[in-house]
């Protein structure tokens, strides 16, 4: 079956030549049938890439540790929702669940554009159909996924217990799509350039596929926050390591591309920087694809020989020498139709909203390969830590909160200047006030956490009081009930009240990370059974220790072999809050040398987190239980000795006596405990933004435009003929 | 001023602000960033009082915990010079013998002093491209 | 290598060939030339309704003054007209003065478009806020309780659909 699998990776690489050969000659000697052609590779592509997948996933499911992949990272202890997800936890796994995302959001987004934009997609085709081939290139030279060894081991390595929770095991999936979904507007913006097609048709396509890349990569940059702060045992979401940068940057970049893209839509200007954008973000999604696996920068993620770096920076410089060459010999056909009209203005606003976001990216951008940077600039390599990049986004992130409040309040073109102060006074009053208010509450002088609130404050006034606005000037007219009029406004505004939901997401996450990161309590103690710990307002009681032996009875279904952990009381006041009970997991190692008992839990243990969440706090607890004591480590030697490889199971027997003594006689524990305010409102705030992504992407439904479309051009018609003849306030006036 | 010029003034204004601020950046990045060095550039280079980067391999047997101190030793990937540190802080799950690590330190006397909290372990590589050794390999 | 692995790699490469090859055998038509003008004409109205009903929303939600609205409002409008106008001589038809309602408009929303997520301004223009119909009003947003008066236009009060 193997064979299946790597002919399907040279079929793959045929169908991308052909494909990128038939696209180009469609499109340049005017024979359509040749471009179709070309498109229907990109669906061959995906059919050949999902059997490809298929054949790696039923490996993986049926244990077959003939292929080299499965035998590295997966096993038959492993359970199996996590033997499935292990295809991609490899180097050739991933690279196959890349090429085939890519292959399949192609393939839809080609199948939506097939009857529009003829030129520019076939371009766009043979662009998309050369990233598959690089990928599947790799594949089949560098890092095959259908490698066989025969005869195949008896057991397998078993998927590394770091990955074993559930939110990591869908944060590639995620992940990849976003990066997948950035190429796709990169193709879409080099074949526009290329075909000389920039216009409103482009501009619809373009912002449909921007807006699921920012969607997919927003949700995969969540989860992995939120797997980095409830199942690693450092308690935080965020740590400005290289491949968390690598991957917010595009989404920076993206979200300063959807704003600016409105601009170039409603008034033909930043043709150029919009196409910079969108040519840019395509470029920092291979860069973040190719960070992770390349280990050129020191980091937590930095994996991969150099072998695959080399073959990555080719692709890179082609995609910047391409994308440069590109604006600069088009730039005749990218420029401005109109300027600026006011600095009072929503465009005006939104350009600020894209330098910061920019600016943001570019700080980030600088710090992430600054050992790199201050290599070749200074020869000795040196790096930045997170103190650094929070003294420069933090500023930039309350410009950004404050601008995300500012532009839902201006009037596109050129706002009325009285008018729009009127509608500032209400929301810098809440932003003034808030200050006051929340000190005599109680909230420590922290003027970063307060600047944030404040800022998070005005964005929120404003942003309600344009639903309140809209609401009862709809009910005003049509009048209908409040809720009612709520709904049907947003309804008939996706896009505008949609953005507007998503800011108000932005303003509570950035709330939530304000409260959790300047008023965050944490405490390491080393606790015996009976002992306390206070951490912030709480009482954190060792109540007793738990154990769990055997894969079978892993509480958390991770398939370790041994478990130990704690009981914990917590209480405030003296009231009971909540009953805890962390963990750490021990695994299978594939050591020998530690012997027949010792590499059953010889492997990487993991910590495994008991959280109280609520929505004003966290109360987030963790255990290092010292499994080395010389009463403890007594037993495996004894184990090591006496019971042989070949009989895991009685191994298990002698983790159950080793159990039993850290149950009878338990050494003092390492604790791990951290009250986090708001962390809560972190997650909601980005469910918020992503409900509000959905919302302003949300197709209206057509049968309505159809009947309103006709009443549309009769009276834009019976208007504009009176306009026309000279009378504005007539034509106002109505029939 | 006319309106031509007005916008000549704000983009100037405008890029000059942008320069400020990137210059700044560069140059607080130099001034903060922490060099990276392994154990025997350490041993050689290293001054009192300033940090360093220390990346290298946890030296098998070196692993020893007194209190809440963790002391143990780096060693270059390619083997060769060791360097003690002692930690205290936040341990990563990750951390053992043969992992590489990061860690923050600075030479206090004749020890190096790890930064709390700054130790970091890498994930063990899961990208490798070379197959296993001494198996028979079939396409 | 078993006689099923040879088997189905023949037949996916009997199926991919098939895919690929299936525009050059089959005769088609020759699209129309003109149907990327026209896609582009479609597009850009629809981005200059959009327009229009943003800016009756700013209007409505008093982030513009009568005056102001009144000027971009007309400005908005006649960019729509030449639109409109260019259409209609693309698609070879008159452009009458009013068009009766309800006249059936295929070419609104082709098939397989992926529909925009706006709903046309006249729809928003006579659902969801009457026109300025009473022009001597200074609507201010504080002071629209009261409502323009309802005029006598037949597509002024169209419900939802």
């Amino acid at each position: 079956m193997a064979i299946l699998g790597s002919a399907c990776l040279l079929l793959a690489l045929g169908v991308c030549a052909y494909g990128i050969g038939a696209s180009l000659y469609g499109v340049r000697r005017g024979r359509p049938e040749w471009s179709e052609s070309g498109r229907r590779a990109v669906y061959a592509l995906a059919g050949v890439l999902t059997v490809a997948f298929a054949v790696l996933e039923i490996a993986f499911l049926r244990n077959d540790f003939t292929f080299n992949t499965v035998a590295d990272t997966s096993s038959r202890t492993t359970p199996a929702f996590y033997r499935a997800a292990a295809v991609w936890s490899s180097q050739e796994g991933s690279l196959l669940l890349w090429a085939w995302l890519m292959s399949m959001w192609s393939s839809l987004v080609l199948f939506l554009t097939r009857r529009r934009m003829r030129d520019v997609a076939a371009y766009a085709t043979a662009i998309l159909l050369g990233f598959g081939g690089f990928f599947v290139s790799l594949m089949v030279f560098y890092a095959n996924p259908f490698v066989t060894t025969t005869p195949a081991p008896a057991e397998g390595a078993g998927l590394d217990p770091l990955l074993r929770f559930p939110t990591m095991m869908i944060h590639p999936p995620m992940l990849y799509s976003g990066y997948t979904l950035c190429i796709i507007p990169f193709a879409f913006g080099m074949g526009a350039l290329l075909a000389r097609r920039v216009d409103a048709e482009w501009i619809r396509a373009i912002r449909r596929f921007s807006f699921a890349a920012w969607l997919f990569l927003g949700i995969g940059i969540m989860l992995g926050a939120s797997w980095s702060y409830s199942e690693l045992g450092w308690g935080g979401y965020w740590g400005w390591d290289a491949v968390e940068n690598a991957s917010l940057m595009p989404w920076l970049t993206g979200t300063a591309f959807l704003h600016s893209l409105m601009i170039q839509e409603k008034r033909g200007m930043l043709k150029v920087w919009n196409a910079s954008l969108v040519l840019a973000t395509g470029t920092l999604a291979i860069m973040g694809t190719f960070l992770v696996r390349s280990g050129i920068l020191d980091s937590i993620h930095a994996f991969g020989g150099q072998t695959l770096g080399v073959p990555f920076v080719i692709l890179i410089g082609v995609m910047i020498a391409g994308s440069v060459y590109l604006v600069v010999t088009r730039r005749d056909m990218l420029r401005s139709e109109h300027r600026l009209d006011s600095l009072l203005s929503r465009e005006s606003v939104f350009l600020a909203n894209n330098i910061v976001l920019v600016g943001l990216c570019f700080v980030i951008f600088w710090g992430t390969y600054f050992p790199l940077i201050s290599e070749a600039l200074t020869g000795k390599e040196a790096s930045v830590g997170p103190p650094w990049f929070d003294r420069y986004t933090v500023p930039l992130a309350l410009v950004l909160v404050l601008l995300s409040g500012i532009g839902p309040v201006i009037a596109w073109r050129r706002a009325t200047l009285a008018n729009a102060r009127r509608n500032f006074l209400a929301p810098l009053i809440a932003a003034v006030a808030s200050v006051p208010v929340l000190l005599a509450a109680g909230v420590p002088g922290d003027w970063k956490a307060l600047a944030m609130f404040a800022c998070a404050a005005f964005a929120l006034v404003c942003v309600i009081q344009e639903f309140y606005r809209g609401a009862r000037a709809r009910r005003a007219m049509a009048n209908e009930s409040p809720p009612a009029a709520l709904v049907t406004l947003v309804k008939r505004n996706r896009r505008r009240y949609g953005g507007y939901v998503v800011h108000i997401g932005i303003a509570v996450l950035f709330i939530g990370v304000a409260a959790s990161s300047s008023f965050q309590r944490t405490i390491e103690p080393t606790l015996s059974v009976g002992q306390s710990s206070k951490v912030g307002a709480y009482m954190v009681r060792y109540v007793k220790p738990t154990a769990t032996v055997s894969p079978a009875n892993d509480a958390a279904h991770t398939g370790s072999t041994l478990s130990l952990g704690a009981v914990l009381d917590v209480t405030k006041n003296g009231r009971h809050v909540a009953t805890l009970y962390p963990s750490e997991g021990f695994y299978a190692s594939d050591e020998p040398s530690q012997g027949s008992v010792g590499s059953l839990i010889g492997g990487q243990p993991v910590s495994h987190v008991a959280m109280d969440a609520g929505l004003t706090r966290n109360v987030w607890t963790a255990i290092a239980p010292d499994v080395e004591t010389p009463q403890l480590k007594r037993i495996v030697e004894i184990g090591n000795r006496t019971i042989p490889f070949s009989s895991p199971e009685d191994g298990l027997i002698a983790l159950a006596v080793l159990a039993r003594s850290y149950l009878q006689h338990p050494p003092p524990a390492e604790f791990h405990l951290i009250v986090s305010p708001l962390v809560m409102w972190i997650w909601i705030g980005g469910l918020i933004v992503f409900g509000g992504g959905l919302i302003a992407i949300w197709p209206a439904p057509s049968a309505l435009r159809r009947r309103a479309g006709a009443f549309a051009r009769a009276r834009t018609r019976a208007r504009g003929r009176r306009d026309r003849s000279g009378d504005t306030a007539q034509g106002l006036a109505g029939a | 001023m006319n309106p031509a010029r007005k916008r000549t003034v704000r983009l100037t204004l405008a890029l000059t602000a942008a320069v400020v601020l990137a210059g700044a950046l560069i140059y607080t990045s130099f001034s903060a960033a922490s060099p990276a060095l392994t154990p025997s550039q350490l041993i050689h280079q290293a001054r009192p009082g300033i940090s360093y980067q220390l990346t290298g391999t946890v030296a098998p047997g070196s692993v020893r915990r007194e209190g809440s101190t963790l002391d143990f030793s780096v060693e270059d990937r390619t083997g060769g010079s060791a360097v003690p540190v002692a930690y205290t802080g936040e341990v990563p799950n990750p951390f053992k013998e043969g992992r590489e690590v990061i860690v923050t330190v600075q030479k206090q006397g004749g020890a190096y002093v790890g930064e709390p909290n700054s130790l970091i372990t890498k994930c063990p590589s899961k990208y490798t491209v070379a197959p296993p050794a001494g198996a028979k390999q079939s396409f | 290598m078993s006689l099923l692995v040879a088997v189905l790699i023949l037949l996916l490469l009997a199926v991919v060939m098939l895919v690929l090859s299936a525009p050059l055998r089959s005769a088609r038509r020759r699209p129309d030339p003109r149907s990327a003008e026209l896609d582009e004409l479609q597009a850009a109205r629809e981005a200059k309704y959009r327009e229009i009903r943003d800016t009756e929303l700013d209007y409505r939600t008093g982030k513009l003054s009568a005056e102001d609205y009144a000027a971009v409002d007309a400005t908005l409008r006649a960019q729509a007209l030449d639109i409109l106008d260019r259409l209609s001589a693309l698609e070879g038809e008159p452009t009458p003065d009013e068009v009766a309602p309800g006249e059936a408009v295929s070419e609104e929303v082709a098939p397989g478009e992926t529909a925009s997520n706006q709903a046309a301004p006249g729809e928003a223009i006579s659902d969801e806020f009457a026109p300025v119909e009473a022009g001597t009003d200074e609507l201010g947003p504080d002071d629209d309780e009261a409502g323009p008066t309802e005029t006598t236009s037949p597509d002024a009060r169209t419900r939802d659909a």
